[in-house]
């Protein structure tokens, strides 16, 4: 799966979320809009969310492999 | 309980913190809650010097090297971590386990914390909040620091897969990096991503590994760099007096180097003893 796959389901997942979501990163909050903003022009943040989930569909794998 | 509050975040943070409050409220466990402005450096240093065996907790912003205060400054940072030596340190805030925790920890504190940057999303308060206040709640139930960073990655797990289903998959990402990124000192040693470090801990063990400073190693080159020239210089010598045959006769200064080499040895082997036991004690 390319990077350009996943950010488009990340966009999805975020554009489907209410008006009140945030995402907090340290001392930093980001609405919806700013999120969305950094994550097509913040070259070293869109790397840092992309690695977040790439993380998550690694940790699953791995655990449930365990069980 | 050190809980400033002076942005958004913090608000979530000090709520975090008035949760494991209310637990130590039904536990008859006894705190001093420093909250919002009562959270500031000489008021901290204060209770601190006051409560010397008391265990403290921090819920605001950190970094590598401090603990933020209800001025924005830090209250606790590497110029007087002396005051964490001993304690049980449960640190809820970004990075501080990096470097101020392992200074801590080698001050014989037990540290838990966060070696990274704290993520969250705000549709999942009340997990990131259960996840960040296991650990405490834990240790006041009576199990050991070992056994609470157990639970609260087991935790951590079941909460992921929670929110997975409940299709917070950003959420879920988020508390996975947050359970990677916790540690206890004391329940595991530190890491260390210097190369030469993870050396010394390998040959010295964590006790005297993390101690060392680069004099070390510099000290070590340098008395090889000197003892290799002294050597060969002397074995030239012989070899101009009467070649190969009086380099490899028993000569007196052989001994001479032999005996330094060991009494160098041994000095350091009674350093590193000492450090040992201080380390253990």
């Amino acid at each position: 799966m390319s990077e350009k796959t996943i950010i488009k389901s990340i966009k999805n997942h975020v554009n489907g979320q209410n008006n009140s979501w945030n995402f907090v990163y340290g001392k930093e909050i980001l609405d919806k809009k700013v999120f969305l903003q950094r994550l097509d022009k913040d070259k070293k943040f869109r790397g840092l969310v992309v690695n977040l989930v790439v993380n998550l569909s690694v940790d699953i794998l791995a655990r449930k492999g365990e069980k | 309980m050190i809980r400033p509050v002076f942005d958004s975040v913090t608000e979530i943070t000090f709520e975090e913190a008035q949760d494991v409050l209310n637990y130590f409220k039904d536990k008859g466990v006894e705190y001093i809650d420093l909250a919002k402005n009562d959270a500031a450096k000489e008021k901290v240093e204060e209770v601190l010097s006051e409560n010397p065996d008391a265990g403290v907790l921090h819920y605001d912003h950190g970094n590598e090297t401090s603990w933020i205060g209800a001025d924005e400054k830090a209250v606790v940072d590497q110029k007087n971590v002396g005051l964490l030596a001993g304690r049980q340190c449960y640190a809820n805030n970004c990075s501080s386990a990096k470097k101020l925790g392992v200074d801590a920890w080698k001050l014989n504190a037990t540290y838990w914390g966060y070696k990274n940057v704290f993520v969250f999303t705000t549709d999942s308060l009340e997990e990131f909040k259960e996840f960040v206040n296991n650990g405490i709640k834990r240790r006041v139930d009576g199990f050991s620091w070992k056994e609470c960073l157990i639970k609260t990655k087991e935790l951590a797990n079941k909460l992921i897969d929670q929110l997975i289903a409940a299709g917070k998959g950003l959420a879920a990402s988020c508390l996975a990096w947050d359970r990677d990124i916790l540690v206890c000192y004391n329940a595991e040693p530190p890491t260390s991503d210097c190369l030469f470090r993870r050396v010394a801990i390998r040959v010295f063990g964590h006790g005297v590994g993390w101690k060392m400073t680069r004099t070390f190693p510099f000290s070590i080159a340098l008395f090889c760099l000197g003892f290799g020239i002294a050597l060969g210089k002397l074995t030239h010598l012989f070899w101009e007096i009467g070649g190969l045959e009086e380099v490899f006769s028993l000569q007196g200064d052989y001994v001479g180097y032999g005996l330094m080499f060991v009494g160098f040895l041994l000095a350091y082997y009674q350093i590193w003893s000492l450090l040992k036991r201080k380390r253990g004690s």
